[in-house]
């Protein structure tokens, strides 16, 4: 087991980071999905031997991560705020995060040209951070997790903020890490985002693990609930009117973006019955998905009374 | 090369320059000129052996020495707390205990490297243009180690301070203008609280000439004594506040 956590409750004076939380993962990418306030990034900090579990335990590679330098030297890790000096360059700031992990002048110069590569921001590294846009940012602090090359990367929220160029980027070097047998373990608070990189997810609320398993799984066990499907497709006004007709949707709208928001009471019948729909009436579609903000609803109704 | 020692290498280099460099580089720099201002005018005005000692000894080992420490000191740790860096820094596979050792360091470096350009800087201002005669190097010699002592004893105190309170700087502008300046200039066994009382009965011990020479402290045995405890014991606490901080 790559990560094991064992009844662990973690408080910060009357709040509650997480609750009696177990959870066990596996090799191989791993995405942690939550709203925010769910303690993914308290989850991912006791990964990372920064903070202790009030009660319970968290295992590493059967480790205790808690002050265990040669551990953290297997783990690479990006954290969800800005860790990055302004006044030095992405090269300045490689070199710092690669020397504290013990590299030298070689390996050092090899690994900076290596992962600038990857997350290529070789002609970006001579200038100053604080000239840099939000996704250089990512990028370089991506590229600073990966300069020691770890076995473990910890990705907390690597795409919030990111344009959709800088997520495909972001995409295609969580593919290559999985290529180079690498694990990882990424969270978001979209669901729709970890779904393009792994079949493995955790869902996160109010500090429990509600639920854990494929994609598939926790699609299933999400359509037992009521929620909003967004449907970005050519024609919206026609979708909708052929829509509104059946009992198992709510209620339709078109958003400003042209997208069509469809509320459903039975997620299941929805898939079945708009998918041969789409075939019969020739629809247009471009994605389906559930709406984001939608998460937050659906983990209440999961944690039902539990809380 | 080690792991471990490329890696406290990488944090001292990154640590002084942080340090020094960047928009604190304008402190020394006012520091200087303030004092350049004030030693060569006095020297200028009525140049005597003992106004040198006494200028250099009430500036620059008992203010400016004091002040500096304190700048450098509590900037060290908590500086890269409050710009979140200090996540790459504690997640390094490296011992916490030796990381604090590091940032201590660090502070002592950044500290003599600048204060011994100051206080040869003050010396000079004053000495030079007074008769050549008068130049004591012995005594410059002295104002250094005198310097050096201050920035072992209060980088361990002020680096420490950094991990004990969210805003050190208040909490250390209060200690060295009213601690150190007030309550440690009172006469009486009150003035004896302080650490530069320490430092000063040990500069008094290396001066022929000025009010330095005739500061009644402790004696050196014991004033080093003291210097030593509080210097290990702020270290250990240091190290152990560093060792069990989360940094969430």
């Amino acid at each position: 087991m790559l990560i094991e956590a064992k009844n662990v409750s973690k408080w910060y004076g009357d709040v509650i980071a997480l609750n009696t939380f177990s959870l066990e993962v596996g090799p191989g990418i791993t995405g942690v999905v939550g709203p925010n306030g769910a303690g993914k990034s308290t989850f991912f900090r006791m990964i990372l031997g920064l903070i202790r579990p009030s009660k319970g335990y968290v295992l590493v590679k059967g480790q205790n991560p808690w002050s265990n330098p040669e551990l953290m030297g297997e783990i690479g890790y990006l954290p969800d705020h800005d860790i990055l000096p302004d006044n030095i360059s992405g090269y300045d700031y490689l070199s710092l995060t690669g020397g504290l992990r013990g590299l030298d002048r070689w390996e050092l110069e090899e690994r900076i040209q290596k992962v600038s590569h990857q997350v290529d921001m070789i002609p970006l590294l001579d200038r100053k951070i604080n000239g840099y846009s939000k996704g250089m940012r990512q990028r370089l602090k991506i590229a600073g997790a990966m300069i020691h090359d770890p076995s473990l990367l910890v990705l907390d929220e690597p795409l919030s903020g990111t344009d959709p160029t800088v997520r495909k980027s972001i995409f295609e070097i969580i593919e290559s890490l999985r290529k180079d047998g690498k694990d990882v373990i990424i969270s978001s608070h979209v669901l729709h985002d970890i779904e393009r990189v792994t079949k493995n997810v955790v869902l996160l609320y109010r500090g429990r693990s509600v639920a854990c398993g494929t994609i598939s799984e926790i699609r299933s066990l999400l359509n037992q609930f009521p929620h909003t499907m967004v449907i970005d497709c050519k024609d919206p006004r026609q979708v909708a009117r052929d829509l509104m007709v059946h009992d198992w949707v709510r209620s339709v709208d078109i958003d400003p973006g042209g997208e069509l928001l469809v509320r459903v009471n039975e997620p299941k019948m929805f898939h079945e019955r708009f998918s041969k729909m789409v075939v019969d009436n020739g629809y247009d579609i471009g994605e389906v998905y559930i709406k984001d903000e939608d998460l937050e609803s659906i983990f209440r109704y999961m944690m039902g009374g539990r809380l | 090369m080690n792991k471990e020692l490329v890696a406290m290498k990488a944090l001292t280099m990154h640590s002084i320059r942080s340090t020094i460099m960047g928009k604190r580089v304008l402190i020394p720099l006012v520091m200087g000129v303030f004092l350049v201002i004030v030693m060569y005018n006095a020297s200028r005005a009525d140049p005597t052996m003992d106004g040198g000692v006494d200028l250099m000894g009430s500036l620059v080992i008992s203010l400016f020495a004091v002040l500096l420490a304190m700048i450098y000191g509590t900037g060290m740790i908590n500086g890269d707390i409050e710009d979140g860096s200090i996540i790459n820094v504690a997640t390094a596979p490296v011992n916490r205990g030796v990381i604090f050792m590091i940032y201590y360091l660090s502070a002592v470096i950044s500290f003599t490297f600048v204060m011994f350009i100051l206080g040869t800087t003050a010396y000079l201002a004053y000495f030079f243009p007074a008769e050549l005669t008068w130049f004591r190097f012995d005594y410059l010699v002295s104002f250094m180690w005198l310097i050096l002592l201050s920035g072992l004893v209060y980088s361990s105190l002020f680096v420490t301070l950094g991990l004990l309170v969210k805003k050190p700087l208040y909490i250390g502008l209060f200690y060295v203008f009213v601690w150190e300046g007030f309550v440690g200039q009172l006469a009486g066994r009150i003035g004896e609280i302080s650490i530069n009382h320490y430092i000063l009965s040990i500069g008094s011990h290396l001066f022929d000439h000025g009010e330095l020479s005739r500061y009644s402290g402790a004696g050196s045995g014991t004033s080093t004594l003291v210097l030593v405890l509080i210097w290990a014991s702020l270290l250990a606490l240091g190290a152990y506040l560093f060792v069990n901080r989360e940094f969430s």
